[in-house]
């Protein structure tokens, strides 16, 4: 049983066993026309989780993700009459230069990344304002055919949910398998001692921030476009699910643990329990009560395994015991 | 001290430099309200005076508690405004039901009390603050719609609508609640052992514990006692209007925090001071009071707040460093 302690199959159980009371108790909950509407509801969180997840294996938070978003929608709908790539490129390619100058500034300054991703949430947030003229953009009826494509559907998939899993396998091959994805790792498990062993410190961060700003702007550009518009207040609660779903995957908040197998499960099992939440016709705060729950709950989870207080308390009194029953 | 300049100046003894930056403060403040009122003449009006300290009495307010945050090197709280609304909702749901005011007041000070214990209490045991209030405050969020339905609350009450909108010698209820705990906050922080432990224990956490603070409990204080004067906020938020309300609460956490930070409270804990952030709440109403009065739209007056924010938190952050060296 020595497979059950691995975190991720713990998680996975963790998920089946979700999926499997909701559509025991839930009607409608196991057709595949729900199966659609979860993997749909998942794209946009789970695009920008796998940026968030890259910024937090750094041990770093970007609060901006949220504002990003909203920004990117906009932009996307104002440049949709163009077609529908020059409009995402549009949106990302900004994005990933304020992320690239942001992690910059962040490595270089060595400031807190919480305290710095605070003031550009509020800054773009205002921007989102400025660029919108404090307008919800929709998308003009001669470009509809944009949204119905990303709509689209392909067995329980759609080029939206597809593009999701597509970007999960990306994010996961390149942080096993390239260099500045080891570094990414090493600088979040021990910064410290990353630095002593000849790790650069400045280029991780950097890459790890213009991913979470280009991920979050890629994910809110096609939402907006899929939903045909884009409100400047928009994508407020986007961090709260993001970050949710990331610690539900296994994601350290204390950085250097993790995986994008992490986080489409717990992408997956967030949307799960916020779609049976849906069919049961609850109301809508009932899915902020419960993603709030379960964010705390696993916080908790993570404080014991990562490198907080709890945890190595929780690890010294394991050593106690064992070493007093061996002697 | 690696000084390089030219002439060596003797080092400034610390009560002639925290003199100095009073006066930067205060010469700011009056350069700015001279620029204000030459280029608008309905700046410079008693009547528009009280309407910005009517403005910053409310963020003001929490700021004070919030600062206790910064101060013990626990960053901020992203769950002050929904605690806020929290507040006022269970305030009005407690007298709806048929309680005097006094009783729902207390309940609700109680409770509030207890949620702050709690995310005090898991911040103690080491999980980030600003995740940890993020979560609380969409518990919180969740509560109240779980409350209210989703719908605002009225109130019916004397006593009510006179802590709303009455006049002490002309001044607004808010802003003498905003002075009191100005006061309150400063006594605390200067004067009372848990105030110097508060800022030991922001400026170097391991030598606080070393030292024999208890960083746990303190941790746990300093949610309350933020927590506490969110709460206060909510309910004049909710006598003010005479109903209690679930939205327009997102901006308060943003204007806490950039009342505490422009303040020059350090983020990085240990330094600062109730009566700076006091100034920074005062400074922001101002500002967004001139921008509300040149019609600069809201979308202008955000990108100019965190831009703010941004430029301060980084200039206080390589003055530190540049001192450290």
């Amino acid at each position: 049983m020595k497979f059950l302690q691995n975190p991720l199959v713990q998680r996975l159980v963790l998920l089946v066993v979700v999926y499997a009371i909701l559509a025991l108790t839930v009607p409608f909950f196991a057709t595949s026309g729900n199966a659609y509407a979860v993997l749909e509801a998942s794209a946009l969180l789970g695009i920008v989780a796998a940026g968030l997840a890259v910024n937090m294996l750094t041990g770093e938070l970007d609060l901006s993700v949220g504002s990003v978003a909203a920004c990117a929608g906009l932009v996307a709908i104002m440049m949709s009459q163009h077609g529908i790539y020059i409009a995402v490129i549009a949106a990302v390619i900004p994005a990933v230069l304020y992320g690239m100058l942001q992690g910059y500034c962040i490595a270089r300054l060595q400031i807190s990344s919480l305290v710095f991703t605070l003031g550009t949430f509020i800054g773009v947030r205002g921007l989102a304002y400025v660029i919108s003229d404090e307008r919800t953009l929709t998308l003009a009826l001669s470009n509809l055919s944009i949204s119905m494509s990303l709509r689209e559907r392909i067995l329980i998939f759609s080029p939206f949910s597809l593009l999701m899993i597509g970007v999960l396998i990306i994010a996961g091959l390149l942080l096993r398998y390239t260099r500045v994805g080891r570094e990414i790792f090493a600088i979040g498990g021990a910064r410290k001692e990353s630095r002593a062993a000849g790790v650069p410190q400045v280029r991780p961060l950097v890459i790890s921030f213009a991913t979470s700003a280009g991920l979050a702007a890629l994910a809110g550009a096609l939402a907006s476009m899929r939903g045909g518009s884009a409100a400047p207040g928009g994508y407020e609660t986007v961090l709260l699910g993001a970050v949710t779903a990331a610690l539900i995957g296994g994601v350290s908040l204390y950085g250097g643990r993790g995986s994008m197998i992490g986080v489409f499960i717990g992408v997956l099992t967030l949307q799960f329990l916020l779609s049976g939440l849906q069919l049961l016709g609850a109301p809508n705060w009932a899915a902020n009560l419960t993603t709030g729950l379960i964010l705390l709950a696993f916080l908790g989870i993570d404080l014991a395994h990562g490198s907080s207080p709890v945890a190595t308390a929780l690890h010294r009194s394991r050593v106690r015991r064992r070493s007093s029953n061996t002697a | 001290m690696t000084e390089t300049g030219y002439t060596p100046t003797p080092s400034k003894s610390p009560a002639s430099s925290k003199v100095m930056r009073w006066v930067y403060i205060i010469g700011a403040f009056i350069v700015l309200a001279a620029i204000g009122g030459f280029f608008n003449r309905a700046f410079l009006t008693p009547e528009n005076g009280l309407a910005i300290l009517r403005a910053a009495a409310m963020s003001g307010m929490v700021a004070m508690g919030a600062t206790f945050i910064t101060l013990s090197g626990r960053f901020f709280s992203l769950a002050l405004g929904q605690t806020a609304m929290f507040a006022g909702v269970l305030m009005a749901v407690l007298m709806s039901a048929g309680l005097p005011f006094g009783i729902a007041v207390v309940l609700t000070f109680a409770v509030i009390i207890l949620l702050g214990a709690l995310q005090g209490g898991i911040i103690a045991m080491g999980a980030n603050p600003i995740v940890t209030t993020l979560g609380a405050g969409a518990i919180l969020a969740g509560l109240a719609g779980l409350a209210t339905g989703g719908k605002n609350v009225p109130i019916e009450s004397a006593v009510v609508e006179w802590i709303g909108n009455g006049r002490i010698i002309g001044v607004p209820t808010q802003t003498w609640a905003f002075l009191f705990s100005v006061a309150v906050a400063w006594w605390v922080i200067n004067k009372t052992r848990l105030g110097r432990e508060t800022i030991l224990m922001g400026a170097n956490r391991a030598t606080a514990e070393a030292s024999g603070v208890n960083v746990a409990l303190i941790t746990i204080l300093v949610f309350i006692i933020a927590s506490i004067a969110a709460g206060m906020m909510g309910i004049f938020e909710a006598a003010q209007f005479n109903k209690a309300r679930v939205m327009g609460f997102d901006a308060v956490d943003f204007n806490v925090i950039a009342a505490v930070l422009i303040g020059g409270t350090a983020i990085q804990g240990g330094r600062g001071s109730p009566l700076q952030s006091a100034l920074g709440a005062v400074f922001i109403a101002t500002v967004q009071n001139y921008m509300l009065l040149l019609a600069w739209s809201a979308g202008v007056r955000t990108v100019i707040t965190g831009a703010l924010i941004v430029v301060i938190v980084v200039g206080f952050h390589i003055a530190g460093k540049r001192k450290g060296a």
